[in-house]
């Protein structure tokens, strides 16, 4: 997933993207959707003439690398033009820098001002058709520039959080229009997050891990892999990575097998197969919960529908009228019939109605039927309807998907039987791994707009 | 004055303790593909060299292997069982530079070798080995005086399971140096030397340093094997 924080050239509503006509000194004029700056004032050269504006939205902490551009149409007449970052607080009726908590680069003279009056030589003098911009890395706090695409190096440091960009002009025809990604930059400040994103993660790899996790468990990095090989039953590797471990295997390796081949059954749709193993092996398993037993049933539905499946029809012999009010040639030549046979149909009613039914109304009893459930049921039961189910609104039901899903279900409560954990410690690690992110980035920490799971795992 | 109110908003949010429930529940649901994890597993056997392993694998699950795969196992089998003298020899074998250029690693080779030795009973070759060996290698990089020092303390002990440094001895600080060499080794072969798991260690382990610098109540994985995760007290 790629961070939409990480540059500026997405514009999000959080960003600024465009100058504040509300946040500005009278003297200025704005165009071009409130992008172009001009100055209008009389343009003594006195700094009590000069005016700012500020953008719309501040640069959130949680941005990374923020940067924007200012092309310079016109110096006008003295090119007295500030480019920088300013708090809400700092006064508009003077250049960026010269404030508290306010940071600019002067293109008179080439200066940076650090919310101070006396500038810092810094790098070149700017005028017309230059192109300026400014950086801000919410990681490190440092503020940088560029010049016509060229990195003009650190300009501020300690920079502190929620500065808007800012633009102060001074005199008569100065004229200034601002790119906060609507158009690619001059600068590649792509290049410039990924490179830093680098750097982030190559200081976190660079560590050693931690010793308080190692001194738990000895080689905890083996136990890891050999617990998840053991619980999807992956038998041979298991049993091959434990010699060459010198590890023991929790399970017996009969029990391995077994969930192997109910799980491969799941797979190829067997669900008839699945429901025999389980009742031989796990007696109870699917009268001690209820949800599995729906589920199981229903994914034997969608395969008895599909055609990987079917039912034992001794109980059934086709000749039951199952609907009632139509007369089964009608069925038989209306178009649905082209899809499915009378009696294709008539079993999955016949299995519907007495295979599902009665645990469904079970399940309302006794309040176990959650809306996800419900909805997921609707659906079964709205899928054959369909004359070409695969291409139905309903097709995620028949996608491989499910059976997956069913499959690490009906494992998971297997083994929680065995008294062994419903879900691989690697499992959980990953999942720990992610809500931890997921959590850093709620609390708006800046490091997370570079960085997810993803660059250290695929 | 809106940003000065939204920054005190923030920092009674963040004191405000982290709801364990809650959070919980968001991991639970976090789904995580099999095949990902699959992909993280058959990177671990090829990286520790468990080559065998990761073919058996690969027809168990379907799982490509990775295309240039090259294993070390014998070199870092061999500083497990404490062969620590073979592993170099192996090594030098396959390039005389790698251990010439990774001082670290070297020391903590001949650091191996020398608690060996000692274990052994072979007390006058690991004082020779300590006097004329790993002496220069501590002159050259004092940061390795104190692993010396560490080893040679060994010696006091009659029963090492006394000694504070009888760590040192163990299973697991044969495989961390085994690990070590082994990346070193696949590193001068241009591929990563870290597992993906590993990694992901690395990255759990930044994200809880990052949000302890930032004094943001945060959850913690107490131990990774049986899934134990601690929330600051309420």
């Amino acid at each position: 997933m790629n961070s939409v924080t990480d540059t500026s050239h997405v514009i999000q509503d959080n960003l600024p993207s465009m100058w504040n006509a509300k946040d500005n000194y009278s003297s200025l004029s704005l165009t071009h959707n409130n992008l172009w700056v001009s100055f209008r004032g009389h343009g003594k050269a006195h700094q009590k003439e000069a005016a700012s504006v500020r953008s719309n939205n501040s640069i959130p902490k949680s941005c990374g690398i923020y940067y924007f551009e200012i092309h310079i149409i016109s110096k006008g007449r003295d090119g007295f033009i500030g480019i920088g970052l300013t708090s809400r607080k700092s006064v508009t009726n003077r250049l960026p820098g010269l404030d508290k908590n306010s940071y600019g680069y002067h293109g008179d003279d080439g200066c940076i001002f650090s919310s101070s009056s006396s500038g810092k030589p810094y790098g070149p003098s700017f005028t017309t058709n230059d192109v300026i911009g400014c950086g801000l890395n919410t990681i490190t706090n440092t503020c940088f520039y560029t010049k016509n695409g060229i990195f003009l190096g650190h300009a501020f440091q300690n920079v502190p959080s929620n500065l808007y960009p800012t633009i102060g002009l001074q005199t008569s025809g100065e004229t200034i229009a601002a790119n906060f990604g609507q158009e690619s930059f001059m600068y590649d400040i792509e290049g410039i997050s990924s490179s830093f994103r680098q750097k982030l993660i190559d200081s976190i790899i660079k560590r050693k891990l931690p010793s308080h996790t190692v001194s738990t468990a000895p080689d905890y990095m083996h136990e890891l892999v050999l617990s998840y090989l053991v619980h999807h039953g992956h038998c041979r590797s298991a049993r091959a990575f434990a010699s060459a471990t010198d590890q023991d295997i929790a399970e017996s390796e009969a029990s391995m097998v077994q969930r192997q081949q109910i799980h491969n059954y799941i797979l190829s749709g067997k669900i008839s197969e699945v429901i025999k193993m389980c009742d031989s092996f796990y007696p109870d398993l699917f009268e001690s919960n209820l949800e599995l037993k729906f589920r199981v049933k229903c994914q034997q539905f969608l395969e008895i529908l599909s055609g990987n499946d079917s039912i034992n029809l001794e109980a059934f012999n086709g000749t039951e009228n199952i609907f009632p009010y139509e007369d089964s040639n009608s069925i038989e030549n209306s178009n649905i019939s082209t899809a499915r046979t009378y009696k294709e149909l008539a079993s999955l009613v016949y299995f519907g109605r007495n295979e599902l039914i009665p645990i469904v109304n079970v399940m309302l009893e006794r309040k176990l039927m959650t809306e996800e459930l419900t909805s997921y049921y609707q659906d079964i039961f709205s899928i054959f309807v369909y004359p070409d189910p695969m291409n139905s609104p309903l097709t995620y039901l028949l996608d491989n998907s499910q059976r997956i899903s069913l499959g690490n279900y009906l494992n998971s409560v297997i083994l929680m039987r065995l008294n062994l954990p419903a879900n691989p410690p690697l499992h959980t690690l990953l999942q720990y791994a992610n809500q931890t992110w997921k959590y850093m980035q709620e609390k708006e920490v800046s490091s997370t707009a570079l960085l997810s799971i993803n660059h250290f795992c695929t | 004055m809106r940003g000065a109110a939204r920054t005190k908003s923030t920092i009674t949010e963040n004191a405000r303790s982290i709801n364990k429930e809650e959070w919980l529940k968001k991991m639970d649901n976090t789904s995580i593909d099999k095949q990902f994890l699959d992909s993280v597993v058959m990177d671990y056997l090829v990286k520790e060299g468990f080559q065998d392993v990761a073919e058996i694998f690969s027809q168990e699950t379907s799982t490509p292997l990775p295309p240039d795969s090259i294993s070390f196992q014998p070199i870092k089998v061999a500083v497990e069982k404490g062969n620590v003298g073979e592993a170099i020899c192996r090594t030098n074998d396959i390039d005389p530079s790698i251990l010439e250029t990774h001082h670290e690693l070297f020391c903590h080779l001949q650091q191996l070798q020398v608690i060996t030795m000692i274990n052994n009973g072979n007390i006058d070759a690991a004082l020779d080995m300590a006097q004329n060996e790993l002496r220069y290698r501590a002159e050259e990089d004092p940061s390795f005086l104190p692993e010396l020092e560490k080893t040679i303390c060994l010696l006091a002990f009659h029963d090492k399971t006394d000694s504070p440094f009888h760590y040192l001895n163990s299973p697991l600080h044969r495989i961390k140096i085994a690990h070590e060499l082994n990346s070193v080794l696949l590193n001068s072969h241009g591929i990563e030397g870290d597992s993906k798991l590993h990694h992901v260690l690395k990255f759990i382990d930044w994200c809880e340093r990052e949000l302890t610098s930032l004094s943001i109540p945060h959850a913690k994985m107490t131990d990774v094997i049986k899934g134990n995760i601690e929330f600051p007290p309420l």
